[in-house]
């Protein structure tokens, strides 16, 4: 053992700089300038702004404040009854009030249906409106589109609880800039403290989510206002026909927006707290929906944006490209990169892997320290600091397995049309429209 | 065969040995006549005399003239013919007449008399009549129902009659089966409600119904209006443009929303409310009294009860010997285990003394006796007090513990009696085995 160590170092330092990168492609070309310069430097740029975004933000608030224009939030599902309660108070907490709210039970068998009509009659929701039968999501969400009277909609899940400003901040950016069609609010871990699987989960939601859309909608190639909570404009929603049959309709309704012209946004202080899978076996099946659809709709139903025509755009062909390459292409070329090293440096493969640990490991941590510079609740989250040591087998092995298993079965059996996540008989006429 | 006489002004037909008195109009001045009358024929085509009249005999005050066989002779089409006992026909109304006398008589003057209530009246009635009360739906009363005999005690306050006679259902007089169940208005308990389909926001009652369609291949959802071709009866998609064909297969309509036109405002439920055709006022549905609407019938007890069959002891719950009595008899079919039994235990006092003691002094000895034997029996049902006797059910026991038990009443019993009343009175006491019975 005590010679093992210094042998190890002994056999990366005589490796030198090409061989060294020859051996880590995979990790030098994408992991890190993706997610340490690129952040770093976009943060950087933030930093220098921060002045100039700040007045821009404030004139954009008081015109809000001025205007005050009804928000229509809408929250479609199936027996989330028992959500309900808990989210009118955390609503009726909002520093915004001048808001409607519409439930839409999509054919739940509990008894949501009694709980809606009672917060109805109390006061508590605008319309509580029921189908009896089960038409997925889509439909429920559109369902309730039909009767929102808002010059906004909030379009929100119903275990979700929000920061008191949630619902003022994610209306605000549609004041920053007229062109602003969607704007995605910063959705985050509640139940971070309950399991490893949760802990793992909140530091991912604050790369991906609060870190990573702050990156990507500077970028402009922000690309899926999560459907947990979202804002967009009423009649740019209706102008598309609002949302089409799931899964991963979020991501969908978002590649629609950018598709006609307007912009979609990302604002980190609309913050919503979600309660996350606190189980591996339920967080796998959650992530195997979310990466079918993937497949779905950045590769087959939307592949037009790929192509030159009438409606082509570059941050639309960059915002899926980014989406498509950083998900489905790099995860072929995981396992290129696998094989390529067990069969050039079979022999070093006791200094590889320690090595590839190693570096996932460092870059988690500085990673962490770009998260904690753009976080706004960082006392918090200093918590989660220990925990950050494991997510190189969570995102560098857990995720991308699963990832494998769903673009495999997404790609070559279309699996996505039998997730009982929508009703059949909506599924079966997507698959044949190819939608 | 028969005749009418007339006399002082009153006409009485005999028929059969019976003699009916004729009243066309009521007067304070029949009074005479109708005790001495077996039964009475109302002879008027007036509506309100008829109903004067009857209202006249089924709420005198006594006894012979409410509970009298009141026929009429002409079909005044009234409401009030439920409380009598129907249209004059002469044989069977003389068989009637005979029954229904025979009953009166039999109806115990001490145990109603001082308590000359409504209730009692009732069950006085009944038990001389066929023994049931079945309400009869009829639209001039308030509840849409009228009661024979009782609603006569309860015009325009129908509502009042389900509460007086569950009492009687309670003590287990009356015997109930359930026929139906009406609302009332909250105001003035009237039945006359117009329900109305309302919107839960302004009340008003224009409102619209919606069809929802639900477009399966692109996720649109919208009243079907929007799906409306124009140029034919197509349905067709505003988002997708397709044509649905059919239901099920493209689309389907998984609800309906209303629309009210009067503040715009859309809803799935509507709220029903129910106004008051009286009172006009608006009742929301949760404010509507319920009344339930039962037939009734006398129970058994109640017919002994009323006969004076049923051995009632005035400080004495009425129903304990019947009860006791059923036990008894269970006991005595029981199997127990190997040298386990249940025991009859009496004890009666006798003696010359106990015609002359003041009642309230026997009365309150047994009282005492009651609460010393409490601590020998399950429950009180096993103990039952028939004059100066008490009988006890031991339940379940050895041959040696029911002899102590026995021992230790008659001592306690001992010590409850004073000695100078002790030495006037014989105390007898025998212990039973049930399957000796
Ligand atoms: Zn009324
Ligand atoms: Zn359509
Ligand atoms: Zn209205």
């Amino acid at each position: 053992m005590n010679h093992l160590i210094p042998e190890y170092l002994n056999y990366w330092f005589e490796v030198g700089i090409w061989k060294f990168i020859r051996i880590f492609w995979y990790f030098v070309l994408f992991e890190f300038t993706r997610y340490i310069i690129i952040d770093y430097i976009v943060y950087g740029i933030f930093y220098l702004n921060r002045k100039k975004r700040q007045d821009r933000w404030d004139l954009a608030k008081q015109k809000f404040r001025l205007e005050n224009p009804l928000v229509s939030i809408i929250i479609p599902g199936k027996n989330e009854g028992k959500h309900l309660y808990k989210l009118t108070k955390s609503l009726s907490e909002q520093t915004y009030t001048n808001f409607e709210l519409i439930i839409v039970d999509d054919g739940s068998d509990d008894d949501t249906p009694i709980i809606g009509e009672n917060l109805k009659k109390h006061g508590l929701i605008d319309l509580f409106l029921r189908n009896d039968q089960r038409g997925g999501k889509a439909s429920a969400a559109n369902f309730a589109l039909q009767f929102c009277k808002g010059k906004y909609i909030v379009h929100l899940d119903a275990d979700c609880s929000f920061d008191r400003d949630a619902i003022e901040n994610v209306v605000i950016p549609f004041y920053i800039d007229e062109n602003i069609g969607a704007v995605g609010g910063n959705v985050k871990v509640r139940n971070y403290k309950s399991s490893l699987c949760a802990k793992l989960q909140a530091i991912e939601y604050l790369k991906t989510v609060s870190v990573g859309r702050i990156v990507t909608s500077y970028l402009g190639i922000y690309k899926i206002i999560s459907g947990a909570f979202g804002a967009f404009r009423s009649d740019v929603i209706s102008s598309i026909g609002g949302w089409d049959i799931g899964p991963g309709l979020d991501g969908d309704i978002t590649v629609k927006i950018r598709k006609s012209g307007y912009r979609v946004y990302f604002e980190p202080t609309a913050v919503c707290l979600t309660n996350a899978p606190e189980k591996f076996k339920v967080l796998t099946k959650q992530r195997l929906r979310w990466d079918k659809s993937i497949i779905r709709f950045r590769v087959r139903k939307h592949k037009d944006v790929y192509f030159p025509n009438a409606n082509f755009k570059w941050s639309t062909f960059f915002s899926l490209a980014e989406n498509v390459f950083y998900n489905v292409i790099l995860d072929v070329l995981w396992w290129i990169y696998i094989i390529d090293i067990c069969i050039n440096y079979s022999g070093s493969l006791q200094f590889v892997i320690p090595m590839n640990i190693t570096l996932y490991f460092v870059m988690s941590y500085v990673q962490m320290c770009s998260i904690y510079m753009f976080s706004e609740r960082r006392e918090e989250e200093k918590y989660l600091w220990k925990y950050v040591a494991f997510m190189t087998f969570y995102t560098g092995m857990y995720l991308r397995i699963v990832r494998t298993i769903a673009y495999y079965k997404e790609f070559f059996f279309k699996r996505s049309f039998e997730d009982p996540w929508n009703p059949y008989k909506s599924s079966r006429l997507a698959k044949e429209h190819g939608l | 065969m028969f005749k009418v006489v007339k006399n002082n002004n009153q006409k009485i037909l005999t028929q059969g040995s019976i003699d009916y008195l004729i009243i066309e109009k009521w007067s304070t001045a029949l009074e005479g006549a109708l005790t001495s009358c077996k039964a009475v024929i109302i002879a008027t085509k007036e509506v309100a005399w008829f109903n004067d009249i009857v209202l006249q005999l089924r709420t005198h005050k006594d006894k012979n003239v409410f509970l009298k066989p009141v026929f009429y002779k002409y079909d005044v089409k009234s409401e009030y013919v439920i409380h009598t006992d129907g249209l004059f026909e002469e044989d069977l109304s003389n068989e009637m007449v005979r029954t229904i006398v025979d009953k009166i008589q039999n109806v115990p003057q001490l145990a109603f008399e001082q308590n000359f209530d409504v209730t009692t009246r009732l069950v006085q009635f009944l038990f001389t009549r066929e023994a049931k009360l079945v309400p009869v739906k009829n639209r001039h009363s308030k509840i849409g129902y009228i009661y024979p005999f009782i609603g006569l005690y309860f015009t325009n306050k129908e509502y009042e009659i389900e509460k007086q006679l569950q009492f009687l259902v309670n003590d287990e007089t009356l015997d109930v089966k359930l026929k139906d169940k009406i609302q009332l208005c909250n105001d003035c308990h009237d039945s006359y409600l117009i329900y109305k389909e309302t919107c839960p926001k302004c009340k008003s009652i224009d409102l619209e119904a919606q069809d929802i369609i639900h477009h399966f291949t692109c996720a649109h959802v919208a009243p079907q209006e929007q799906f409306m071709n124009s140029e034919d009866d197509n349905l067709q998609c505003p988002k997708c443009d397709k044509h649905l064909r059919h239901i099920g297969i493209d689309y389907d309509k998984p609800s309906s929303v209303y629309n009210c036109n009067t503040c715009d405002h859309n809803f799935q439920v509507s709220q029903v409310l129910a106004e008051c055709h009286s009172c006009n006022h608006v009742n929301s549905l949760e404010e509507l009294i319920e009344v339930t609407i039962y037939d009734y019938e006398l129970t058994m007890k109640a017919m002994l009860l009323a006969e004076g069959k049923y051995q009632v002891h005035k400080t004495e719950a009425k129903n304990d010997t019947l009860v006791f009595k059923q036990l008894l008899d269970q006991e005595r079919k029981r199997h127990f285990a190997k040298g386990h039994s249940s025991y009859l235990f009496t004890v009666s006092l006798t003696g010359e003394l106990l015609n002359i003691l003041d009642s309230n002094y026997i009365n309150s000895f047994w009282k005492d006796m009651k609460q010393v034997a409490r601590e020998y029996v399950v429950n009180d049902l096993c103990y039952v007090r028939e004059g100066n006797s008490i009988r006890l059910l031991l339940l379940d026991m050895l041959q040696v513990e029911a002899e102590q038990l026995q021992q230790k009443m008659i001592y306690n019993m001992e010590l409850l009696l004073s000695d100078n009343i002790k030495s006037h009175i014989t105390i007898e006491n025998k212990l039973i085995n049930v399957d000796t019975l």
